[in-house]
């Protein structure tokens, strides 16, 4: 803990370098917009700004796209209370009672509660982070090829068996994922898979172009025929209605707490994102109240806990997502892209390796939050107002960016029309009620697994017992086996989940 | 008098032409240069091109452009510079790895490396250094050889083909066996050399010398033919008693196969300007590099003459060419 204070100092040194301080606050601050604009994903503008990032310092570049994953949270809530939108799955859930309180003219006081428990809930994360830092650098040195293997194995069954809607499905966009990132030439022998003899294949297919083409193209080919006009009538409020009443912040306190240690619980499963996180929040503080009849008419309670919950799980997620090199959701599965493309492996070994980069992030979630507090307290009514950005000019500019986005990655038109393909295959995933996710995470720890797999192999002389002999690798295939055996059971007694989380809540 | 005029014609016609090329050539560069570089920004091989893209613009007087088109290990680039108009304005940057070794590498390349290019000018030479764990009790390559002819089930771990078949020209040299194992990065790699995983290492120098200076990794002996001022006390594998041995990345400038002479000449002057410069050798010292100073001619001379070497290498190593 001692280590972790002085480590968190030079972090605070890193982060605010200017530069840094920069790139923290462009990232909270499309964050922020991404998460308001109807349409726009956390993972769409993630994708695009990504290639921007190619000739920065990575520690910059990675500072300003967490900034953004967070960032977007705070958007997301504006959204669902004001709005009734769910623009952010991750805070689909606020809207239930956030909307009725926006009707009540409580709108003010709910984004008061909700920045209350968003702050809490992310310093909470990050409190979590510090503390468990040193823990996983203490055995960073244990980890060989064959434990992050098995480590990647089990990121894999989680990601896909814990995801939203059938396993079966899940499971399969996981392997067709493992599939596309097989694409390109070998490591080991320079031998070409699945590239068609397409000279532009050898490489792989781009990150950027898988990610923005199944999540953004899909998500503008679904949402441009159903298009809803907004109802902003309720929308209207000034600096001074954020402040909650003391009666309010004493109902919500509670609420923010339970929220955020059910969050940051989920952070630490591989697999739970920030929407299963403020789903299972909610369900929670309905069971404990003693009116739940008033939860969907607007129970500040039911906007308190979901927040704190979403906020401390998106902190919290980076966790497994740089210590262990496991994302918990597409977006965290993007940032492990993000990284390794800068030239950085996540997994035990990165805080070692890279304090600058692991300690000045936790540093830089702190003052991303405070920035993020000040854009939204006296700023409300711009967002409000950019809530109502026709989706006429929305879109097109959406896509126009895309495009831009895929071209800079390698300046190739090759990856555009890839992107563009992938954003009709998404569409149509979309329709056929597959989540495109676990493709992502397939994608990106595919080829970790079989880089960790072969050269294990080929460490142990051939000899596949070696997975099993390795302590720390023999407690991640006993999970690994566990999970297995538990879904097995899941589906034999037919029991289904407390809360149904909608098939269409992708994060 | 009608075939004196047509003379009269075609000869004012080749004259125009004539002059035409021989202002375009004195005024060359006139426009913006664009360099295809076969990695993406950011990485080492940006980092050095960048720094000769600066130097170029200063004495070219136009700007330089880097096209970073990263993909097919450097082949795409170098495809983009085959298709290109061969007028001096894209200019390839490639290492011996692509212009000697993709003959080897790759079966059905749309060009011919040694054909379809013409050498400009080779600047700079990169070490690769040879290392083990801080806690081995190997400290010369001497050392090195004898305990692996001792031992059975030798590993050796390797980032990129240039290290791998850096490691078995040694083993061919000095005769002896060992494993390769494949890593993505060299930081990738540092647990399995640091815990003895695996036996040794060729590593590249710009990673490894930070490494080695602060006692992370051992250095044993260096794949250049001299010593570098990044690591002045690591030897060459030629000192460590390991004969001929000479194998380490180089960097050169080429042109597409017709550019006319005097624009390969005058760039090929201005590429051994900025290798003359103290700064390149500062600069080149950060990255564990050193200057080459190749003409056109020697740099030709030197590709053509590590060929064979590429060719048994490749064979050596197992790898099938695709």
């Amino acid at each position: 803990m001692d280590t972790g204070v002085i480590d968190l100092i030079h972090g605070f040194s890193v982060a605010l370098q200017p530069q840094n301080l920069l790139w923290c606050f462009i990232g909270v601050m499309a964050g922020n917009l991404v998460g308001v604009l109807p349409g726009m994903g956390v993972l769409s503008a993630i994708s695009i700004l990504l290639p921007l990032t190619y000739g920065i310092e990575p520690v910059g570049a990675i500072l300003m796209l967490a900034g953004m994953a967070y960032g977007a949270q705070y958007g997301g809530a504006i959204c669902s209370i004001l709005l009734n939108l769910p623009c952010h799955p991750p805070h689909a859930v606020t809207c239930l009672d956030g909307f009725p309180l926006t009707k009540q003219g409580k709108g003010g006081t709910a984004l008061g509660i909700t920045m209350m428990g968003a702050v809490f809930g992310a310093a909470f994360g990050i409190m979590q982070m510090i503390i468990t830092a040193p823990y996983i650098a203490r055995i960073a040195f244990s980890f060989g090829s064959a434990e992050i293997c098995a480590l990647m194995l089990l990121g894999l069954l989680a990601g896909s068996t814990l995801a939203k809607g059938s396993p079966l499905k899940g499971v399969a966009m996981t392997i067709f994922g493992l599939l596309l990132g097989l694409v390109g030439q070998d490591a080991n022998t320079g031998i070409e898979r699945f590239t068609f003899g397409i000279l532009d294949l050898d490489d792989g297919v781009e990150l950027v172009a898988l990610s923005l083409g199944l999540f953004g193209i899909a998500e503008f080919l679904r949402s441009v025929n159903n298009t809803v006009p907004i109802d902003a009538t309720y929308a209207k409020l000034g600096v001074s209605d954020l402040r909650p009443s003391k009666a309010d912040m004493k109902k919500a306190a509670f609420p923010i707490l339970r929220g955020t240690l059910i969050g940051s619980l989920c952070s630490l499963i591989p697999g739970t994102g920030p929407t299963i996180a403020s789903f299972v929040a909610y369900a929670v503080e309905k069971k404990v109240s003693k009116n739940p009849e008033k939860f969907g008419h607007g129970a500040i309670e039911g906007v308190a806990a979901p927040e704190a919950s979403t906020h401390s799980s998106v902190q919290g997620d980076f966790i497994p997502t740089m210590s262990l090199g496991i994302p918990g959701d597409a977006v965290m599965a993007l940032l492990l892209g993000a990284l390794i493309i800068h030239g950085i492996t996540p997994g035990p070994r990165l805080i070692v390796e890279h304090p600058d980069m692991f300690w000045g992030l936790i540093a830089s979630f702190w003052i991303g939050n405070l920035m993020l507090i000040f854009l939204n307290v006296p700023m409300i009514g711009i967002w409000v107002k950019l809530l109502m950005v026709p989706y006429r000019y929305l879109f097109p500019s959406a896509l126009f960016f895309i495009c831009i986005g895929v071209f800079a990655a390698k300046n190739t038109l090759f990856d555009v029309v890839v992107t563009l393909g992938f954003g009709v295959f998404g569409y149509l995933l979309l329709m056929l009620r597959f989540e495109p996710a676990p493709i992502l995470l397939g994608f990106v720890l595919g080829p970790r697994l079989e880089e960790n797999f072969r050269r294990a192999m080929t460490i142990s002389r051939g000899d596949i017992f070696t997975f099993v002999e390795r302590p720390i690798s023999a407690i991640f295939i006993t999970l690994c086996v566990l999970l297995i055996a538990a879904q097995i059971w899941v589906r034999i007694r037919k029991t289904k989940p407390p809360i149904a989380i909608p098939a269409d809540a992708h994060e | 008098m009608k075939k004196l005029w047509q003379r009269f014609a075609l000869g004012l016609i080749g004259l125009t032409a004539l002059a035409g090329t021989a202002s375009a050539q004195d005024s060359y560069p006139d426009r913006p240069i664009h360099v295809s570089l076969g990695f993406a920004a950011g990485s080492g091989a940006d980092i050095l091109a960048r720094y000769f893209t600066q130097q170029l613009e200063k004495v070219a007087k136009q700007p330089v452009i880097v096209d970073n088109k990263p993909g097919a290990t450097g082949n795409i680039a170098l495809r983009s510079v085959f298709e290109a108009k061969p007028d001096g304005y894209t200019i390839l940057f490639s290492a011996n790895s692509n212009m000697a070794g993709s003959r080897f590498l790759f079966k059905d390349l749309p060009f011919d490396t040694i054909k379809d290019f013409v050498p400009v000018a080779s600047f700079a030479q990169i070490a690769f250094v040879m290392v083990v764990s801080p806690k081995s009790p190997i400290n010369t390559v001497a050392e090195m050889t004898a305990f692996l002819k001792k031992k059975k089930d030798n590993l050796y771990g390797y980032t990129n083909q240039t290290a791998q078949l850096s490691t078995e020209y040694y083993k061919q040299i000095a005769g002896v066996e060992a494993k390769g194992v494949s890593y993505k990065a060299t930081p990738d790699a540092m647990r399995d050399i640091i815990e003895g995983t695996l036996d040794f290492m060729i590593v590249d120098g710009t990673f490894g010398a930070g490494q080695i200076k602060q006692g992370q990794l051992k250095a044993l002996a260096l794949t250049t033919k001299e010593r570098i001022p990044t690591l002045p006390d690591t030897p060459t594998m030629q000192e460590a008693g390991v004969p001929n041995y000479e194998f380490s990345p180089w960097w050169a400038a080429y042109l597409p196969k017709g550019t006319p002479q005097p624009i390969v000449d005058k760039l090929q002057g201005y590429f051994l300007q900025i290798d003359a410069m103290p700064e390149t050798a500062k600069f080149l010292e950060s990255v564990a590099s050193i200057p080459q100073h190749d003409t056109s001619k020697e740099a030709d001379a030197r590709l053509k003459a590590e060929l064979p070497r590429w060719g048994t290498l490749v064979k050596a190593a197992g790898i099938e060419p695709q």
